[in-house]
């Protein structure tokens, strides 16, 4: 540094010293208040840019002292005139009363919902807010923050959703109402099959079979003719006789199969459960299905223990279920062997009907369950059922709270599997 | 700065109440302030005495609540300083009251500083450099030397570099200053010695001061007056609540005139003592004063003169140049050996390897830049190696 500057930069030190530099004031906080003063109001600018209002609220007298934010847009009315005003002025009627209530609460903090209004203004629509009341604790005396939010849009939300509920509400009723009709036009549609087909075709069979006894006992045994011819002929009528009983029965079948179905998808099945003796049961099963295997090749074999659990059921229509099992194996098992097992697993007894015939692909275990699925269409030679014995069997064992499921394998059999539960649960065997 | 204001001169001092007994207003003034939490800053010495806890009672009486901070060293450092601001926010406090000497009067108006400008209070080193005041500050002497109360200094010691470092500043002047003597009959025989010479070096530098102005002066030679009058009876009566009067009014005196007559060569080398040895203030100054008298006679001696003449030196106008000075500095001297100021800057334990860097601080001091003279290395060395 060059001696002149030296000079110069002592000069200016000297000066500062002597309370001749540029700061050098004797100690004033007005710059230091002005500053807080400026901070304080761009505060004030920035709290009045909210969308809430804050009101500072005597406690005592509950007049507004103090006012920030969203004032006269949820009450329609200028801050100014708010000011001093008292603070229930802008509630609804029916809240004003409890306002001092309010402002005299033990409670830290109070949150409720009301309305804003303007009190000088006519048919301005209300704010709906929701106010938080505080009392904070200071030395400035017993003061209440009110801090209220407008809730409008949150109330229209929650119109909208009660509006859509309501809505929804009535489009089930609408729906349950059709789907009842449905229901009715079924029933009565079931009612119409029972009566327009079932009876008809009960005299159609009655009367079918009465003629062939008929035929069989006393006109054929009376007609004296050689003529091949004729023979033939009265040979032709008889078989045809016998094609219409079995396609009359079939349909028979067929229809008591459908209105049963009818009646277990209408849950208007009924049921008669007792107690009942599982070996008994299957006793009456295998004795009612012995007229099966009088024309099968193939063997029946009953893998039954002695002492099964007892069990809630309705005998006859579990023994419908077992005879459908049956009779189902028989059709599709011609030679080989149908047995017919019966367990206990756990809290339930297993009835397994195993044959070891065509078996079912993998694809139809499930859909051998849904109506009119038959497996081995393309087998002519199998006799046909009406595609509803296994559905009514599901019906069935669900009622009983078991469960039925096949396991086969294409080529090799198929078994059939249904559970019950034990009478009391688990029981050891 | 383009102006050349090097002949204005400008007087500031603080509202100060003087007499006995008025400490006891600290909780009024405190009220009038708008104070709700004050730190009260004062020492562990002091704490051995009833003045801080009368002023507690004082504040209490107002309403006035306090923390009390006295870690506070005889030669205010800047971790204490900083430990104050970090007490003073903890505790949620507005304001400072500082009672006792200069340490803790310089250490609350660190503080002060610290906290409103949120520094380091080492950044605020030099003259008009704090940007923003303190909080409210009621400094209440309890020596009578400093001047901390009047003045607007603020010495604080850098404790990494080793140097006492000065705040100057009209913001470090306190609000309001309660000046009573009763708290100054507590001082002990040494420190009554010391601060009282602290008070004359104040006023006789500032008397030579090339920044002294007639109204600096009026105080200044006061100040001296009263020094001679009433320092030697305080050291032998203590309680003498007169002569502790008179010396309050010296240190006041003297406070007003350096606070605006700024100082000299004593407290610059005095300020690199300090820094560098952790040296009682006013005896350094004491043992510096007449050699740096001697340095500066010639550039002025008439003024030189009549601080001799105040401080009863037998002049007349038949004396040689020579045997006035010669008079003078002998008065000084006079007054060392009566309060018992005597030695050397060696019995204190300054080395001759000290010197140099303690030559090399004390040039850059502030108060070296209104020393009547600009001395160079060699003469401050010289001064030094004289009064050792």
């Amino acid at each position: 540094m060059k001696r002149r500057d030296r000079e110069n930069d002592s000069g200016e030190q000297r000066q500062k010293l002597m309370g001749l530099g540029n700061r050098s004031m004797g100690k004033s906080y007005y710059p230091e208040l002005q500053r807080r003063l400026h901070e304080l109001e761009s505060f004030r600018d920035l709290l009045n840019r909210i969308n809430d209002t804050i009101f500072i609220v005597d406690a005592h007298n509950g007049l507004i002292l103090d006012m920030a934010g969203a004032a006269e847009l949820m009450t329609g009315c200028p801050s100014h005139q708010l000011m001093g005003q008292a603070f229930s002025e802008i509630l609804p009627h029916h809240v004003r009363k409890h306002v001092t209530n309010l402002l005299s609460s033990e409670r830290a903090t109070l949150t409720m919902e009301t309305e804003f209004n303007c009190p000088m203004c006519e048919g301005r629509v209300p704010t709906p807010v929701e106010i938080t009341i505080q009392f904070p604790e200071g030395d400035e005396g017993d003061r209440a923050v009110v801090v209220a939010r407008d809730i409008s849009e949150r109330k229209q939300a929650e119109e909208e959703i009660k509006r859509y509920s309501e809505e929804l509400e009535i489009r089930v009723k609408q729906r349950t109402r059709e789907l009842d009709q449905a229901n009715e036009a079924k029933s009565e549609f079931m009612s119409f099959i029972s009566h327009e087909l079932r009876t008809p075709m009960t005299s159609v069979l009655g009367f079918i079979r009465i003629m062939r006894k008929k035929l069989v006992k006393s006109i054929y045994p009376s007609v004296q003719t050689d003529s091949p011819k004729v023979r033939r002929n009265m040979d032709q009528v008889l078989q045809n006789v016998d094609v219409i009983i079995a396609e009359g029965d079939r349909l028979l079948q067929l229809v008591n199969d459908l209105l049963d179905l009818a009646k277990h998808e209408a849950s208007k099945m009924e049921y008669h459960m007792r107690i009942s003796d599982l070996n008994r049961m299957l006793d009456r099963a295998m004795a009612a299905a012995a007229g099966f295997f009088d024309d099968s090749e193939a063997d029946f074999v009953q893998e039954i223990p002695p002492g099964l659990p007892p069990v809630t059921a309705d005998d006859d229509r579990l023994i419908q279920v077992i005879l459908n099992l049956l009779s189902n194996a028989e059709k599709f098992c011609k030679e080989g062997t149908i047995t017919l097992r019966a367990s206990v697993e756990g809290a339930y007894a297993v009835i397994c009907v195993e044959d070891t015939g065509i078996g079912i692909p993998p694809a139809l275990h499930k859909a051998v369950f849904d109506k009119f699925t038959q497996v081995g269409e393309n087998h002519q030679k199998i006799k046909q059922g009406t595609g509803l014995g296994l559905p009514i069997c599901q019906h069935i064992v669900a009622a009983h709270g078991g469960k039925i499921w096949v396991e086969s394998t294409p080529g090799a059999g198929s078994k059939f599997f249904f559970t019950l539960p034990i009478l009391g649960g688990r029981t050891e065997i | 700065m383009d102006t050349d204001l090097s002949g204005l001169r400008k007087f500031v001092a603080p509202e100060f109440v003087f007499g006995p007994g008025s400490s006891r207003l600290a909780g009024q003034y405190a009220d009038n302030l708008g104070i709700r939490k004050v730190l009260l800053v004062t020492d562990k010495h002091l704490m051995e005495c009833e003045w801080p806890s009368r002023v507690m009672d004082s504040l209490a009486q107002a309403g006035v609540g306090y923390t009390v901070f006295h870690d506070v060293s005889p030669n205010p450092r800047d971790n204490e300083v900083m430990d104050g601001a970090a007490l003073f926010r903890e505790n949620d406090c507005d304001a400072l009251v500082a009672v006792g000497g200069g340490s803790p009067m310089d250490c609350a108006k660190g503080i002060g500083i610290v906290i409103t400008n949120n520094r380091h209070v080492l950044s605020f080193e030099g003259a008009d450099n704090v940007p923003r005041p303190g909080p409210p500050l009621i400094c209440i002497p309890a020596t009578s030397g400093s001047a901390a109360d009047i003045s607007q200094f603020c010495i604080i010691t850098d404790t990494r570099r080793k140097v006492k470092i000065a705040i100057v500043s009209k913001a470090m002047v306190p609000d309001v200053s309660l000046v009573d003597p009763v708290l100054t009959t507590t001082m002990s025989k040494a420190l009554t010695a010391h601060t009282g010479l602290d008070a004359l070096t104040h006023a006789i530098e500032a008397y030579v001061s090339n920044a002294s102005s007639p109204v600096t002066d009026l105080h200044a030679l006061e100040a001296i007056r009263l020094v001679r009058k009433h320092l030697v009876t305080t050291i032998h009566e203590p309680d003498n609540l007169d002569a502790r009067m008179g010396m309050s009014l010296a240190s006041t005196f003297a406070g007003l005139a350096f606070s605006n007559a700024i100082l000299g060569a004593v407290h610059a080398m005095a300020h690199s003592l300090g820094g560098k040895l952790d040296l009682p203030h006013g005896q350094c100054n004491a043992l510096l004063l007449d050699f740096v008298m001697d340095y500066n006679f010639d550039a002025a001696p008439e003024k030189y003169f009549k601080i001799g003449k105040f401080l009863d030196a037998e002049l007349n106008d038949e004396m040689s140049y020579e045997e006035k000075k010669h008079a003078t500095l002998e008065a000084v001297r006079a007054l060392k050996r009566e309060t018992g100021v005597t030695g050397s800057l060696a019995d204190l334990g300054v080395s001759a390897e000290d010197l140099k860097l303690l030559t090399e601080h004390a040039l850059k001091d502030p108060c070296m830049l209104t020393n009547p003279k600009s001395p160079l290395t060699a003469d401050i060395e010289s001064i030094y190696e004289k009064a050792r």
